[in-house]
């Protein structure tokens, strides 16, 4: 094989260097990350997800450990959009890779404000669609459990923008396909899930809940066969571009994504584990390229063979 | 700038009653720590438990010399330190360190350091007393325990040659009950002006801690705890509500990053 491979990857009218992005709620504003790796090297950052005003979030605690995973109920504490063009996005803009601002609203038309707001500033990729966070009382994932909320969300920021859109799917729904199929009647370019599935831990000697909030949002090791699953699903029923999240620490699990249909990935919690996660996937994937004579990486986009075709199931 | 370094496991020894020192070695030089900065140490390659383990790094840089050893004073109380406990020598851990804001006490010449140890929280106030040994000023030590079997968990820091003032839960060594009621009651025999509290234990200890401070209108500093999951900022899980500038709006600050230290009068308990 000659020359390296190539990772770059094109989302619908995205387009990106290599698959790996840092996933919403995991990176900051990627400043917390520069002393460990060269932003560089990634595909894209989607930030912390903004609000129109500051969010303090919700009070503490906010984490509680489980097997291979972990609940976070932080309640989108965030600087507010105005504070991150000020101060947040100049930094971003420097590192060299696609700046992805996710936007949380708790009404439609706070979604499309956020996006009309950001749609003319400079060093901006595309906005994340936050329709599925389950930290909030309002708003978040009401949008994205309803396929009319998710459609008309997604509809409310296609006529506020010109920026590429991503809808971040929630997980905690019964047909995963049904609101996936809303947000692209609505004008989304990509769709991304998982977000994170709900969860819960008692402290069983005080007979509370570990998190101040009662119930919040599982990820990690733990959920990746749901994730990859649900890629797996969506890749056969939607015709649009995914990013697959959930659990994903590691080249291996990125092609698990990859493979059942994912066009990128995002890394999440195993940043938290560790701060380089995502540059040695990048890293890893390079180096399964090679060992694969792969020489374009989306090639691999949806190739899981068929347990079928492997005619190994069959008595 | 901190760094995720490869450490080599020297040694993991008890000393008492669930109390374990690790120590760990590197072939290169480490960046340079301040007293009650932390490392986020990787219990091995596993995903259960996940998450590293935020500990207070326990030894003091010599001054003329980058440090290549850290060593770690930890007692068993849950299930990632029972997994470190059984740690062997030779194994190789991840450090991520330096972390956080250690002890930067604003100081008036004659000051002098009074540290409140809760237990295991004498691992964070320990080097501070080994940097305000070095410099020749060194500080009283209130250390707070459940009984005489935990105290070799104080033996460095009192063979520094600092004064200590000892509480047990049972009154088996020292005073008898809270180290908090030993602090109230050196406050008011010693007076709190020219004092400088430095604290850390468990949060119970030191919000009675703070409380007494307060009312002694006695500057102190607290070294925090709080569950974590990266240690370096992003996950904005490990907060605690601080009040500032006589705000009354309640805003939440990073424990890993704006603290571990805080200031005591700011937190809201």
């Amino acid at each position: 094989m000659s020359g390296p491979p190539d990772l770059s990857v094109t989302l619908g009218p995205l387009k990106l260097r290599n698959p790996v992005l840092t996933a919403s709620g995991t990176c900051g504003y990627g400043e917390e990350l520069a002393p460990y790796f060269d932003p560089a090297l990634l595909g894209g950052i989607v930030t912390k997800s903004l609000s129109l005003h500051p969010r303090e979030g919700n009070r503490p605690p906010r984490l509680a450990e489980t097997p291979s995973g972990m609940l976070n109920s932080i309640g989108l504490q965030n600087v507010g959009v105005e504070a991150f063009l000020r101060e947040k996005l100049p930094f971003l803009e420097r590192c060299g890779t696609a700046i992805i601002p996710s936007i949380f609203g708790a009404t439609v038309e706070e979604f499309a404000e956020l996006a009309a707001r950001l749609d003319d500033v400079a060093g901006i990729a595309a906005l994340e669609l936050n329709v599925s966070c389950p930290n909030t009382s309002r708003g978040g994932t009401e949008f994205g459990v309803d396929p009319d909320s998710t459609r008309r969300v997604t509809a409310a920021v296609r006529g506020r923008t010109r920026l590429p859109i991503i809808v971040k799917l929630s997980p905690n729904v019964t047909d995963i396909t049904i609101v996936a199929r809303a947000a692209a009647e609505g004008g989304a370019d990509v769709l991304s899930l998982v977000n994170t599935f709900f969860g819960m831990r008692i402290d069983v000697e005080r007979r509370r809940p570990i998190l101040s909030s009662g119930s919040g949002g599982l990820s990690g090791p733990a959920i990746r066969p749901m994730a990859v699953h649900l890629t797996h699903r969506l890749a056969r029923a939607v015709p649009i571009p995914l990013i697959g999240i959930g659990g994903i620490g590691g080249p291996e699990d990125a092609l698990e994504f990859i493979l059942a249909g994912a066009s990128a990935v995002q890394v999440g919690t195993a940043t938290f584990v560790d701060p380089r996660a995502a540059a040695k996937t990048v890293a890893g994937l390079a180096d399964y390229c090679r060992r694969h004579d792969v020489t374009r990486l989306q090639d691999l986009v949806g190739k899981v063979h068929r347990a079928e075709d492997e005619g190994c199931a069959k008595p | 700038m901190p760094a995720d370094h490869t450490l080599r496991v020297d040694s993991n020894d008890p000393i008492g009653a669930s109390w374990f020192l690790l120590t760990l070695s590197s072939d290169v030089d480490l960046p340079r720590w301040e007293p009650g900065q932390f490392t986020m140490l990787s219990l091995g390659d596993r995903q259960d438990p996940l998450l590293r383990r935020p500990f207070s790094i326990y030894n003091l840089p010599e001054a003329e010399r980058p440090a290549r050893a850290v060593q770690i004073l930890y007692k068993i109380l849950g299930r990632g330190t029972a997994l470190l406990s059984r740690v062997p020598p030779g194994a190789s851990l991840a450090a991520l360190l330096p972390l956080g804001r250690g002890f930067r006490p604003a100081r008036q010449p004659g000051d002098r350091i009074v540290l409140v140890a809760g237990g295991v929280g004498v691992a964070s106030l320990h080097p501070l007393a080994a940097f305000e040994a070095r410099e020749g000023r060194p500080p009283l030590l209130l250390f707070g325990c459940r009984s005489a079997d935990e105290m070799p968990g104080a033996r460095a820091t009192r063979a520094l040659g600092v004064e200590t003032l000892i509480s047990t839960d049972d009154g088996s060594e020292g005073a008898r009950g809270l180290v908090s009621d030993l602090l109230d009651a050196v406050l008011r025999e010693r007076g709190a002006a020219g004092k400088i509290l430095c604290v850390c234990g468990p949060t119970p200890m030191m919000s009675a801690s703070a409380d007494v401070a307060r009312r002694h209108g006695a500057r102190c500093h607290l070294s925090l705890e709080s569950s974590m999951a990266c240690g370096f900022g992003v996950c904005v899980g490990c907060v605690v509500g601080v009040r500032r500038g006589g705000s009354p709006a309640i805003t939440y600050r990073r424990t890993c990053i704006d603290g571990p230290v805080m200031d005591a009068s700011e937190i809201v308990w």
